[in-house]
C-alpha cells in the first residue's frame, strides 16, 4: 500500500494526460518495479457505458470522451487536466491515479453488484516488442516534426490495447499480436497467449483435484506444494493424469533442458488433492472431500479434470456455490463423449465447464456438448508425467481444463477482486471468440491477461 | 431388507451442519464425512433409512455416490 500512497506525491505524475515519459519517471522516483503506471483502467459492464460515465462525473471527475473528438481520434494533449478519459467504443476508461485515489477507486475497492463497473485494474507499462516496433514504425513514417505528439499517440495506442484486451470480445486483439511467434512453448500455451503475459500466478492458490502428483518431478524442484490424499493412497502419482494436469496449470516457466514451456501459473501456490486413486477411480465422496478441502483453503482456482456421465448432482452444485461464495472458482472438464452432453460435475450451473479444442482451434471430436462455458487446448497436449517418463502428450477435456485454470490464476493475480463469479465472467469476457456454437466452445478460447 | 449403500446428503443452508448431522445419525445414517465448507454429508444407509433422511429439516437432497473413473493410464485420450 505504501507504493500506492507514494503516488500522491506532487512529482508523482499519474494524470490521465501524463506522458509515458512522465509516468516512467514517476515510477522510477517511487522505486516501483511492478510495471504499474499508477493509473487505473476501469472496465464497464456491457451496456452500462453511459451509466459508468455518469458515475465518474457524479464523483466530480472531469471526463474527456473520445466521442468529443473527430473520428474519435483523441489527442492526449487536448485532454488537459481531465481526471479520466473514456473510450466509449470499448466500454472502458483510463483514470488518473490521484483522481482515482481521492475517490477511493482502486483495485482493492469493493465493487457493488449494481455498479456499472465490471472491474478496476492497474494500468501497466507495455514493453512488448510488438508494441514498441509498431510505435517505432509509426514514427519512422512521419516527419521529424511533432515527435512528442507521435509518442503520445503511440502511448494512447498502448493504453487502448490494454483496454481492448479487457473488452467483451476476443476478436478485438490487435492483429500485430497475431504475428508474435513465441518459440519454446506448447501450442496450447501459445494459443492462450500465455508466453507474452507478465503474470505468473504469484500469490494465487491453485488446487488440482486429480490422481495426485509426482512430488519429485525435477521441473518442480524447490516449489512448495501443499498436498492431501482423500483416497487412502500416498499423494505420489502412479497413474500420471494428475501430474499432467498440474503441469499445465502450474508448471515452470523454463523447464529443464530443451523442454518447451508447458506450464502456465509458474509462481502459483500448488495444492494437490488426490481424489482419484492410482487406478483413476473414485466413488465420489473422495472428490467431494477434496472440494471441501480446496474451498477450506480458499484456493482461488480449483481445477477438476474428472467426471462422469449423468445428470446434475446437487452436491456438486452446492460445492460450486460454496466455492463462489468464498472467492473460489471451480473449473471442470466437460467430458469426452463424442456428441454426448456435459458430464458431472461440469454440468452443475455453479461450476465452469471446459470444452476441448484441437490445434486448428476447432472443437475436438471427443469433446462433450451442451453446457459449455469456455474452451481450452485439449488435443495433443504436452505436459509433465511421473518419472521416469517425465513428459507425455495426451488429449481430452481433462487437458483443456488446466489451461483454463492456469489462465484463471493469472487473471486472479491482476486484482484481489478478481475472484469467484467476477473471475468466471472475466475469463469469458476476455476469451477469443471462435466461429462455433456456444454449445461446443462456450465463450471461446481462454486467453491469458 | 435392502442392503446398505453409500449416499451423499446435500444440505440447504438454513440449519447448522452439525445439527443436521446429529439428526441424520439418529435417523440411522452412518455418517462418514461432514463436509462443512460445501454443505454435504457422506455416509451409508439402507434405502428405508434414506426415505427418512429426505424428510429431515435442512436436507435438500440425498443421492447415491457418483462414481468417477478415468481411462487407464496408457490411453491417449483421458476424461
Amino acid at each position: 500500500m505504501a507504493k500506492k500512497e507514494s503516488t500522491n506525491s506532487s512529482n508523482g505524475a499519474n494524470r490521465a494526460s501524463s506522458s509515458v515519459d512522465e509516468l516512467l519517471l514517476a515510477a522510477l522516483e517511487r522505486n516501483d518495479t511492478s510495471f504499474e503506471t499508477g493509473r487505473y483502467v476501469v472496465t464497464f459492464k456491457e451496456g452500462a457505458m453511459e451509466e459508468g460515465l455518469q458515475s465518474l462525473q457524479t464523483q466530480g471527475m472531469r471526463v474527456a470522451d473520445t466521442r468529443d473528438f473527430d473520428n474519435q481520434a483523441l489527442e492526449m494533449d487536448s485532454v488537459g487536466d481531465a481526471d479520466a478519459v473514456v473510450f466509449s467504443e470499448i466500454g472502458s476508461a483510463l483514470l488518473g491515479g490521484n483522481a482515482a485515489q481521492e475517490r477511493s477507486i482502486s483495485t482493492f475497492a469493493e465493487i457493488a453488484s449494481d455498479s456499472p463497473i465490471l472491474s478496476i485494474d492497474p494500468e501497466y507499462f507495455v514493453f512488448a516488442d510488438s508494441m514498441y516496433s509498431e510505435f517505432l514504425q509509426g514514427r519512422a513514417t512521419q516527419t521529424a516534426q511533432g515527435t512528442s505528439n507521435e509518442f503520445l499517440r503511440g502511448f494512447l495506442q498502448a493504453t487502448e490495447t490494454i483496454a481492448k484486451e479487457m473488452r467483451e470480445n476476443g476478436n478485438s486483439q490487435l492483429e500485430i499480436e497475431e504475428e508474435v511467434q513465441v518459440l519454446g512453448a506448447t501450442w496450447g500455451l501459445n494459443a492462450c497467449r500465455v508466453p507474452p503475459s507478465i503474470r505468473s500466478g504469484v500469490g494465487i492458490k491453485v488446487a488440482v483435484l486429480d490422481t495426485g502428483f509426482d512430488l519429485g518431478h525435477p521441473d518442480f524442484a524447490g516449489r512448495p506444494i501443499v498436498s492431501q490424499t482423500f483416497v487412502g493412497q500416498p499423494v505420489q502419482d502412479i497413474h500420471g493424469h494428475g501430474t499432467h494436469t498440474t503441469g499445465t496449470a502450474c508448471g515452470p516457466k523454463a523447464p529443464v533442458g530443451t523442454t518447451p514451456r508447458y506450464g502456465i501459473g509458474y509462481r502459483s501456490s500448488i495444492y494437490v488433492g488426490k481424489v482419484l486413486s492410482n487406478s483413476g477411480g473414485s466413488v465420489g465422496s473422495s472428490v467431494l472431500a477434496g472440494m471441501n478441502w480446496a474451498v477450506a483453503n480458499r484456493c482461488a482456482v480449483i481445477s477438476m479434470s474428472l467426471g462422469g456421465q449423468g445428470g446434475v448432482q446437487p452436491s456438486y452444485t452446492a460445492a460450486g456455490q460454496a466455492a463462489l461464495n468464498n472467492g473460489c472458482l471451480i473449473i471442470a472438464a466437460a467430458g469426452n463423449v463424442p456428441g454426448g452432453p456435459t458430464g458431472y460435475p461440469a454440468n452443475s450451473p455453479t461450476i465452469m465447464s471446459v470444452a476441448s479444442l484441437d490445434s486448428n482451434l476447432a472443437p475436438s471430436s471427443f469433446s462433450c456438448q451442451g453446457k459449455i462455458e469456455i474452451a481450452g487446448p485439449g488435443r495433443d497436449v504436452f505436459s509433465s508425467w511421473p518419472r521416469p517418463t517425465r513428459y507425455r502428450t495426451i488429449s481430452g477435456t481433462s487437458m483443456a481444463t488446466p489451461h483454463v485454470s492456469g489462465c484463471a490464476a493469472l487473471w486472479a493475480e491482476t486484482s484481489p477482486n478478481m475472484r469467484g463469479l467476477t473471475l468466471w465472467r472475466k475469463l469469458q469476457a476476455s476469451a477469443r471468440h471462435l466461429p462455433f456454437p456456444a454449445t461446443r466452445v462456450g465463450a471461446g478460447l481462454v486467453q491469458a491477461p | 431388507m435392502s442392503t446398505t449403500k453409500k449416499w451423499v446428503v446435500t444440505l440447504a443452508s438454513d440449519r447448522p451442519i452439525s445439527e443436521v448431522s446429529n439428526e441424520l445419525t439418529k435417523t440411522g445414517f452412518d455418517v462418514d464425512q461432514v463436509l462443512d465448507q460445501i454443505g454435504c454429508i457422506t455416509g451409508s444407509a439402507s434405502d428405508e433409512v434414506v426415505q427418512k433422511l429426505r424428510k429431515v429439516p435442512g436436507v435438500a437432497d440425498v443421492s447415491p455416490e457418483s462414481p468417477i473413473q478415468l481411462p487407464p493410464s496408457d490411453e491417449s485420450i483421458t476424461w
